[in-house]
């Protein structure tokens, strides 16, 4: 009966830390997306940075044409982020804004907008 | 016989001295009548084509409060309005030049004031044609629908210097806006300022997904073509 108790508390032991463990990563990477995010939205739209994509009179058509121009992998570089991502404007009603000559972002093809990728 | 002797003397001097004279290149003797349309010294050049008859053209630049202006271009131009001759003006607002005698247009312009264009100046033979110029400070329509001095879109501009709007409802639109500004034309079609033909809005609701698990999305509220946006970076793992 004693043993019994034992196995059952150590089955609930183990549970436990498994799900703490996986919680733990879950609570990571989650960070580390939104760590990505925050950063990627700062530096486009920090004028003093070097990968900025805003001038004094906001966002920049030339700079975003020129980010457009480069490959993702080499834009994830740039940036400093690990995270895949997506870039898009969106206008007053939430609606996103295709510019000129443009996808519906730019960034990767596992995100999706409106069922459209984004690359 | 001294008649002989005289004549003999004249012809001699004639031959020796005033034909040598006359062709010599180091001698140009003076076109003594610039409207005889004869070549009087020989030089090949007729009347007001002789550099003996040029006049002077000079005057004074200043703006609307009499302030001399310093730097202002006069571009002197021929009938068929080719330059002829630039000048700018000095310290004193003066300029001052000598020029082939005619008719000639004069184009007094300077940094943002209007242009100040005045037709049929005549410098005469020998003469000396006094042209002042008030260069006064103003907004001159451009060819993108702005005033000249800043970046601001005019409707009033309609029509003016090579600005055209596409309708009324586009100058309204556009006025105040600057070149380039993306501007709603009615509830279906927007517009780039000026000049642009009003185009159907492209624009899809936004519900982003991602492959993997987890999506991030932050927003930064931007400035763009006039318009606040959101700036959207969607981060997914």
């Amino acid at each position: 009966m004693a043993l019994l108790t034992s196995d059952r508390a150590i089955m609930i032991l183990l549970a436990i830390s498994v799900f703490v463990l996986l919680k733990t990563f879950l609570t990571i990477g989650e960070d580390k997306l939104q760590h990505d995010a925050v950063l990627l939205a700062e530096r486009l739209t920090n004028i003093s940075n070097a990968g900025s994509i805003a001038g004094y009179n906001g966002i920049n058509i030339e700079k975003m044409k020129e980010l457009r121009s480069h490959e993702y992998l080499e834009l994830k570089e740039r940036y400093g982020v690990t995270s895949d991502f997506c870039i898009f404007i969106e206008d007053d009603k939430g609606e996103v804004l295709r510019l000129d000559g443009f996808g519906v972002g730019i960034g990767s093809d596992k995100i999706a907008i409106n069922g459209e990728p984004c690359d | 016989m001294i008649n002989k002797k005289l004549f003999a003397i004249i012809i001699v001097s004639f031959l020796f001295l005033v034909i040598p004279l006359a062709y010599a290149p180091w001698f140009d003797l003076f076109e003594s009548d610039c409207s005889n349309s004869i070549d009087d010294d020989f030089d090949g050049d007729t009347d007001c084509a002789d550099s003996d008859c040029s006049g002077q053209i000079k005057g004074y630049v200043n703006d609307e409060s009499l302030q001399e202006i310093e730097g202002a271009r006069i571009r002197v131009l021929d009938a068929s309005l080719n330059p002829v001759q630039v000048h700018y003006s000095n310290q004193s607002g003066l300029y001052a030049s000598s020029i082939l005698c005619g008719t000639y247009t004069v184009v007094t312009d300077f940094q943002d004031k209007i242009p100040l264009t005045e037709e049929n100046v005549v410098v005469s033979p020998l003469g000396t044609m006094i042209n002042n110029a008030t260069l006064y400070a103003g907004n001159v329509c451009q060819d993108d629908c702005t005033l000249t001095g800043n970046n601001i879109i005019e409707a009033a501009c309609q029509g003016i210097n090579g600005c055209s709007f596409y309708d009324s409802t586009s100058a309204a639109v556009c006025d105040n806006a600057q070149p380039g500004w993306i501007k709603d034309y009615n509830a279906t079609h927007f517009l780039q300022c000026a000049e642009g033909i009003p185009q159907n809005k492209t624009q899809v609701a936004s519900a982003v997904s991602c492959s993997e698990e987890n999506l991030i999305k932050v927003t930064k509220v931007v400035s763009y073509q006039g318009k606040l946006v959101k700036l959207v970076v969607v981060t997914c793992g």
